[in-house]
């Protein structure tokens, strides 16, 4: 009967100490949320250099699964190969009409250009990545793409792919890094209708449309196309971004031109900013010969 | 096998089952890609094995595999973690009325964990002013995961082998004697 009440006693002890651990354990959780929330950017790079360990694993872990994906793409592809064939052809005699369209008007443009006399800013290239994984719940819309420091990725840097822009980069980490789609709820890129010239905010919600902000009914019309319009100096100009549409809820929302559902390449677009002019001589300049574009 | 060694076993084979499923959850689109909010499969799991074998689902390997899962899902690290160590707490100390009662009765139970932990998870974002997300997504994100439960407690149950003490072993390899008075 004593052995019995001792057994009690050490198990009251037990679970009170057991208590007071998880306690403590809850306690430092919510003081690493608090330091997260106060020292953002110094967590953050914890948490990207966290992402370079874990990513080969995930990678890893995920192989099955895109190879079941893969096996089904290849097998659905398999039974319209003769279908998918001319489709391509199609695409292709439509892709070598604009490639020749492209050429000519490059041409005239340089012509232009030249008789102008005017200097491009030739900062623009791309890398190109390849996106690892989809880190999507209600909260938020990133992708992880296998590119980094490393590769010359920084944050804040526009992203496109599949047919258009897609975001932006959120966090470079050494060998990888986070894009913040146009989806995300904290997305905001500013844009302008091509046609009317009208500016405003392509603002995500979550959803897969997402909203078009401070553009008045009457400017816009459904089916207007939608591209960046470099204000704010994040994105440069003329990025395809969508196109109108009225959603179920009658507010003016984007198709987006990139296909956010199977995005498997992105380009990280690398600007570099250009900076405000603040000499006239700045604005044109006189002898200096035109700088290629490619 | 010792029931020593067992019980590490089944440990390891949890924490793998946590980390494959975060994981899976980042697998690039098309295949896990809806446009509805998905389930917390990860709590489920977490739930259903505590709900069975509390012994198996350590505090420590639950808080370690969700606070990896939050630090790679790009969430505020640390308050998901915290707040289902405190309902797995809960849920592990209600274990034996589990047993004890219908699988109805820890259904609707873990369904109000459930509910009231992403609940005080939105409250205290809103009260850290961070973004939260509408309340009808919220309120769609639980049902979804309501909904999946019982299938996770099948895969526990029947790939997994871990069934709630007293109809385990015994039911299924009559040889080894009662799994009660083991444990």
């Amino acid at each position: 009967m004593r052995r019995y009440r001792d057994g009690d006693a050490e198990a009251t002890a037990a679970r009170s100490l057991r208590r007071l651990l998880v306690g403590v354990a809850i306690f430092l959780l919510v003081c690493l949320f608090l330091v997260w929330r106060i020292e953002n950017q110094r967590m953050e790079r914890v948490r990207s250099a966290v992402m370079d360990v874990v990513l080969p694993a995930v990678e890893f872990g995920n192989k099955p699964v895109q190879y079941l994906s893969q096996v089904s793409n290849t097998l659905r592809n398999h039974f319209r190969v003769a279908e998918r064939n001319s489709e391509l052809e199609q695409e292709v005699d439509r892709l070598r009409f604009w490639r020749n369209e492209a050429r000519r008007l490059e041409l005239q443009n340089s012509r232009l250009r030249n008789l102008l006399n005017t200097q491009l800013v030739a900062s623009e290239f791309s890398i190109s990545a390849t996106v690892l994984a989809d880190i999507n719940s209600q909260f938020q819309h990133t992708v992880l793409i296998n590119a980094g420091t490393e590769n010359g990725v920084a944050n804040g840097w526009p992203v496109i792919g599949n047919g258009g822009l897609v975001g932006r980069v959120l966090s470079a980490g050494a060998k990888s890094s986070r894009i913040l789609l146009l989806r995300d709820p904290s997305s905001r890129v500013p844009v302008k209708i091509i046609d009317s010239d009208v500016r405003g905010i392509v603002a995500g919600d979550g959803s897969f449309r997402p909203l078009l902000e401070f553009v008045i009914a009457g400017d816009a019309q459904p089916g207007d196309r939608v591209v960046t319009s470099g204000d704010g100096g994040v994105f440069p100009k003329d990025l395809e971004v969508g196109e109108i549409v009225v959603g179920s809820d009658q507010r003016m929302r984007l198709r987006l031109a990139a296909d956010l559902l199977n995005l498997e390449f992105v380009s990280v677009l690398r600007e570099i900013p250009l900076s405000e002019p603040t000499d006239v001589s700045d604005l044109i300049v006189g002898d200096a010969p035109p700088v290629e574009s490619n | 096998m010792s029931t020593y060694s067992k019980i590490w076993l089944y440990r390891l084979l949890f924490s793998a089952l946590l980390l494959l499923v975060s994981a899976m959850v980042m697998v690039p689109a098309p295949v896990f890609s809806l446009p509805v909010p998905r389930a917390d499969i990860v709590f489920c799991f977490v739930a259903a094995w505590l709900a069975r074998r509390p012994d198996y689902a350590p505090a420590w390997i639950i808080v370690t595999a969700i606070l990896l899962a939050e630090f790679l899902a790009a969430q505020a690290p640390g308050l998901w973690s915290a707040v289902v160590l405190g309902v797995s707490e809960i849920i592990r100390s209600r274990h034996e009325k589990f047993r004890q009662r219908s699988f109805l009765y820890e259904w609707s139970f873990i369904s109000a964990m459930f509910a009231s932990a992403v609940l005080s998870y939105q409250l205290i974002l809103m009260l850290a002013f961070l973004p939260t997300t509408s309340l009808r997504l919220i309120l769609f994100h639980i049902a979804v995961t309501i909904l999946i439960y019982p299938l996770t407690v099948l895969v526990t149950n029947y790939l997994f082998r871990v069934f709630k003490r007293g109809f385990d072993e015994q039911f299924l390899f009559p040889g080894l004697g009662s799994a009660r008075k083991e444990g």
